[in-house]
């Protein structure tokens, strides 16, 4: 049996990872190393951030947005975006030549003062900055980035053409077809659960490209011009009251073959670049969010009936919902402290989605019982708001957006099962 | 990012140095209690009415791991809480009867953050050679209902009361008493062999722990046994409890997460390997949700804990919330885990002669050693409404 001596002396003799190991696995860096973003102290950067939240967070906008039209929406993102990019806190996941460059840890550190500071969030360009960015960097030419990474840089709203009617959780099974004519594809299907479809300029699409081949082996993956003829565009009103999501019709839609990202019949491949990007930064936010949420909680349970104490329901359950929000932060860092550490690739993520999504529900569901009947009254909650707005009941209600999209939970479930735990698949069939 | 970059085929983390030596150590502590503790031993243990397992503590000692975070000068390894909770991660990966817990985590602990020069000298090399054990009861600071009292008479102390679920008192030549005092509390070092005490060894479901009961009919304790007491205006004894009990708590969340680990490997094999309706039950969906929601529980427990062993280790004065989040979700989902796990075995499962019992029931025991579930959520509550919120991160 070695000693821990002898455990000790080899450890610190042996070679750090060699170049070789070091690049290798499936994680992509989407980061590079900026010239100034990297440089600076994660201290100094805080206390930036937290001065420029003081000076440019709108004390009042929760105020403005509740109740707020689609153009005064629309409005106050674009406006909100130009302010963030101009300091520099818009793209901080994006490589430093295109205005980002902050590693890992340093983009937690703006996503954690961005929250803390209740600011308003990105919600309108979220698929610009994130979906498509990711894509165009995962898998554009030179030239498509150069196009589109610039015109989300300026505004550009895209939205995502993913989900069909009868292709849900079995995203693979789409049908929306694309033939190619001379230097043209043409369009036809209709496409559902668009976010933001309505205001969008661009569409990231999946089409049918092969109808013969295994049903992955025929997706392509375009960029549609959303003011292309025969697109029209039906938002959905949701459960919500909202209309955020949209129905996308398409019929004898010309798309350029120029607008294919990727090679034509290796679209479902593309599209893993684009479901990536839902990882990393976007959850450090969001979890940053809901233990702001947990704030408010606590404070809503003190100024109603007293300090709350263990063994009283609000109690208890604050004290379970503290755990749980902490243990999400705890986790969605590890994608800084121990990339992979453990898990197989593509299960830590769905780990973290399953256990967000659940948990909003149940922190939502808390703070809908602590308003009582009173709390029943809530018609409209912030447009620009996070998951959790404060209007408790129809955040517990906007909740099933995350157990459902994405890859509903049970979809997570498998996949952890399958990926992580090496269970067996279904039978096929 | 660069310093931190996994190698994709073994699955080890290659970081900092504390990250090399802590999966340094993991690896040691699992070939060596894998070899002196196998299964076949945990149930022995168990039939003989849970004594701690000599052998295992032996090998503890011999491998250094017992000294660990003993300092060098006293014959420890110098090392970190973070470290030592990698080993006591692993023995609940193996339902291990040692005395870890007990010894290096209280009583090696105790004497590293209060005791004097001369006490050191006297215990610590001993303990760390795993000569001697030695134990802490925390029971009354951490809400029990026993007490044991300190008069002052003489120019010594006098103690008198009862302690109840002490862990691993039978094993001990070093027990650590605290008493209540005029002040507040008096932390006294005790030798089983003092006339007036007596233990009484605890009957209980989980036979791979064992706890005592210590009584004590005028037992009397020389100033130069004293290892920290309060006085009008100080409280060294109250933070010494106070730091113990975070160790205590925050060494029993390891143990919870090993137990997990091992409960879902367990549970894996089985469900891939046990065939019905012509296919291994492991592929039917309702099996294989409740094994993903093990792992997220395990996951998290053990992203919790992590955290905590590096506040108790790092920040020892403020690590209170961090160590009653830890212990109150790592203990439970522990607890719930077996339970699953139990579904998912089915018939077998419910057997004496499946090792999961053992699991479940020392899983179960976790949950209410050092801090009941409530014990640690109003902690909770204290600390959240201290900080107006949970800590900002660090």
């Amino acid at each position: 049996m070695s000693s821990l001596e002898t455990v000790r002396t080899r450890v610190r003799l042996a070679p750090g990872p060699t170049a070789a190991t070091r690049g290798r696995g499936t994680r992509r860096e989407t980061v590079m190393p900026g010239e100034h973003a990297q440089q600076i102290p994660l201290d100094e950067l805080r206390t930036r951030l937290r001065q420029w939240c003081a000076e440019h967070v709108p004390h009042d906008w929760r105020r403005q947005q509740t109740g707020a039209g689609h153009q005064e929406y629309v409005r106050f993102q674009h406006w909100w975006f130009d302010e963030l990019r101009a300091a520099g806190y818009a793209v901080p996941h994006w490589p430093a030549a295109w205005g980002g460059g902050f590693d890992l840890a340093r983009q937690a550190v703006i996503f954690e003062e961005l929250a803390r500071a209740d600011a308003p969030r990105l919600s309108l360009h979220f698929v610009s900055l994130h979906h498509a960015a990711g894509t165009f960097l995962g898998a554009g030419t030179p030239e498509q980035r150069d196009r589109y990474l610039t015109g989300i840089l300026e505004g550009a709203v895209w939205c995502q053409g993913f989900s069909e009617p009868e292709a849900g959780s079995d995203l693979a099974s789409l049908r929306t077809r694309a033939e190619r004519r001379g230097d043209v594809y043409v369009v036809n299907g209709q496409k559902i659960w668009a976010s933001g479809a309505a205001y969008a300029q661009h569409c990231l699409l999946l089409v049918r490209t092969d109808p013969a081949a295994p049903k992955r082996r025929g997706i392509s993956y375009l960029v549609l011009d959303m003011d292309s003829p025969g697109v029209l565009v039906r938002p959905t009103r949701q459960i919500t009251g909202e209309e955020h999501f949209c129905e996308i019709f398409l019929t004898d839609v010309e798309i350029p073959v120029g607008n294919l990202i990727g090679a034509e019949n290796d679209g479902w491949r593309v599209a893993q670049s684009t479901l990536a990007s839902e990882r990393g930064g976007t959850m450090i936010e969001l979890a940053e969010r809901l233990a702001v949420g947990l704030g408010w909680l606590l404070g809503e349970v003190n100024g109603a009936g007293g300090k709350p104490t263990a063994g009283t329901v609000a109690g208890d359950r604050l004290a379970r919902l503290a755990r749980e929000v902490q243990a999400l932060r705890l986790l969605v860092r590890q994608v800084i402290t121990r990339p992979s550490a453990e898990l197989a690739q593509g299960a830590h993520a769905s780990v973290v989605k399953l256990y967000y999504s659940e948990l909003l529900q149940r922190l939502t569901g808390f703070g809908m019982e602590l308003a009582g009947l009173d709390g029943q009254r809530a018609t409209r909650r912030p447009l620009s708001s996070g998951w959790e707005s404060g209007t408790w009941l129809l955040d517990h209600i906007g909740s099933w957006e995350w157990t459902i999209p994405g890859g509903t939970s049970e979809i997570q479930r498998n996949i952890i099962a399958e990926r992580a735990l090496g269970l067996p698949r279904e039978p096929a069939v | 990012m660069t310093d931190q970059m996994t190698d994709q085929t073994t699955g080890q983390t290659t970081g900092s140095p504390e990250d090399d030596d802590r999966a340094a150590i993991r690896d040691l502590a699992r070939r060596l209690v894998a070899t002196t503790f196998p299964p076949a031993r945990a149930r022995g243990v168990a039939e003989k009415g849970g004594a701690p397992d000599a052998d295992l503590d032996r090998e503890l000692a011999a491998a250094g791991l017992t000294g660990l975070e003993i300092a060098e000068k006293y014959g420890g390894g110098g090392g970190s809480f973070t470290e030592l909770a990698v080993v006591l991660e692993v023995l609940g990966e193996h339902v291990g009867a040692s005395t870890l817990l007990s010894s290096a985590v209280l009583c090696s602990g105790a004497l590293s953050l209060a005791g004097t020069e001369a006490q050191r000298e006297r215990w610590l090399p001993l303990l760390a050679a795993g000569t001697v054990s030695g134990t802490a009861a925390l029971g009354e600071w951490l809400g029990g209902r026993d007490r044991v009292v300190a008069t002052r008479t003489d120019g010594a102390w006098t103690l008198n009361g009862r302690a109840g679920n002490v862990l691993d008192a039978r094993a001990g030549r070093l027990l650590l008493i605290p008493a209540c005092t005029p002040d507040g509390w008096l932390v006294a070092l005790v030798e089983p062999s003092v006339p007036g005490l007596t233990i009484t060894p605890q009957a209980q479901t989980d036979e791979t722990r064992c706890l005592d009961e210590i009584t004590l009919g005028a037992v009397g304790v020389s100033d130069a046994d004293v290892l920290a007491v309060d006085g009008a205006d100080t409280a060294d004894a109250t933070r010494l409890l106070g730091a113990l009990a975070n160790r205590a708590a925050a060494a029993v969340a390891a143990d919870s997460v090993g137990n997990a680990r091992r409960v879902l490997d367990m549970t894996v094999g089985y469900v891939q390997q046990r065939r019905q309706f012509n296919r291994p039950v492991g592929s039917f969906q309702a099996v294989k949700h409740q094994a993903a929601d093990m792992l997220v529980n395990l996951e998290t427990s053990a992203a919790l804990v992590d955290e905590a062993a590096r506040a108790v280790a790092h920040d020892p004065s403020s690590c209170d919330l961090a160590v009653s989040l830890a212990k109150d979700h790592a203990c439970e989902l522990a607890a719930r885990n077996a339970g699953t796990a139990l579904q998912l075995h089915g018939g077998i499962g419910y057997t004496w002669e499946h090792d999961l019992h053992l699991y479940l029931k020392r899983a179960l025991l976790n949950e209410f050693l050092f801090g009941e579930p409530r014990w640690h959520r109003d902690r909770v509550l204290r600390g959240l409404l201290a900080d107006d919120g949970l800590p900002g991160p660090s």
